[in-house]
């Protein structure tokens, strides 16, 4: 007759189970690794892990510096524009900018009947982005008052 | 020892207390050194190797999470499945593949104790891959759930399944008449 395979597995089972180390053993064994465990670190709480809090710090930074950048009056901004211009060496702003109504270069001002540039043309080729560029520090700029 | 008992011994010993860690390892070093015996074949490699995986656990243990609905004892196995892996491929003697190279070679039974009662044991588990011999002995010798023993392997719990079948059909066809 041929076994079946439950009686069969529970045969293997008992061979597995064979063999079992006594209760003195073991606590003989934990005490030689007792001896052996480094101090446990102290479980941080994820929200408290230092990667999250510094993320949340930077995002946090940007987004003031954004609103600031946002409200601040336009003098203010001139001078950021100033700074970051003379850092990166571009000439002084009120050659290159022909909008702004401050500006007292005749040289960089259109006439008021002349055509106005081309689209997708530089109205500057001197302009910080170059030609065909777009000039980001126009984003800070603000339009005269009507 | 419930459920609930071990959890609670989880949390002092990740807290770092070694009086309970003591007591999870007395409640789980005789299978886990089971575990290894079988895959190592040697008691007092076994020994050592036991004793490397409650050393790996501790350490590990901060990374271990309670409420996630890994069980302990899952954790230890994965722990004690990935030291054997890690020595199989350091040192060849200590490979998986033991098995069939003892099944092949009958003189080497000498070397090991008390080999005789488990001669059926190892020779079913030689015709077994590796995967499958896991299977048997985490499902039906350790009596592990599911999906704890999907957990160990790393395989989804539908393809233990499946797994599972096919083995005990070919287990089935192995049966001496």
């Amino acid at each position: 007759m041929k076994q079946s395979l439950a009686a069969f597995l529970v045969k293997l089972k008992r061979q597995y189970f064979s063999d079992q180390i006594s209760k003195s053993e073991i606590a003989q064994s934990w005490e030689l690794l007792e001896k052996r465990l480094p101090a446990a670190r102290p479980v941080v709480p994820r929200w408290y892990n230092y990667q999250y809090v510094f993320a949340g710090v930077s995002v946090v930074m940007v987004l003031l510096v954004a609103l600031v950048v946002l409200t601040s009056n336009t003098q203010a901004l001139g001078k950021l524009k100033t700074a970051i211009r003379s850092a990166l060496g571009i000439p002084n702003e009120t050659a290159l900018s022909p909008i702004d109504s401050t500006a007292t270069s005749s040289s960089t001002r259109r006439a008021p009947n002349s055509q106005p540039f081309a689209k997708n043309q530089p109205q500057d080729a001197t302009n910080s982005a170059g030609v065909g560029g777009f000039d980001i520090l126009k984003i800070f700029e603000k339009k005269p008052a009507q | 020892m419930s459920p609930d008992e071990i959890q609670k011994l989880v949390i002092l010993a990740k807290r770092g207390d070694k009086k309970a860690f003591g007591v999870l390892y007395r409640h789980y070093f005789q299978r886990i050194h089971r575990y290894c015996r079988v895959h190592l074949f040697q008691d007092e490699l076994a020994k050592d190797v036991c004793q490397e995986v409650f050393l790996r656990a501790w350490k590990a243990l901060a990374n271990f999470k309670v409420d996630t609905g890994g069980t302990f004892q899952a954790f230890l196995f994965t722990v004690a499945r990935n030291l054997i892996i890690d020595l199989s491929r350091k040192k060849k003697e200590l490979s998986l593949h033991m098995f069939t190279t003892l099944v092949a070679d009958e003189s080497l039974e000498e070397q090991f104790d008390t080999i005789n009662s488990r001669t059926e044991l190892r020779r079913v588990l030689a015709q077994l891959t590796d995967i499958e011999r896991e299977i048997v002995i985490l499902r039906y010798f350790e009596e592990l759930r599911h999906n704890e023993v999907a957990q160990i392997i790393g395989i989804a719990e539908g393809t233990l399944r499946v797994r599972i079948m096919r083995i005990l059909r070919k287990l089935r066809s192995k049966l001496k008449p």
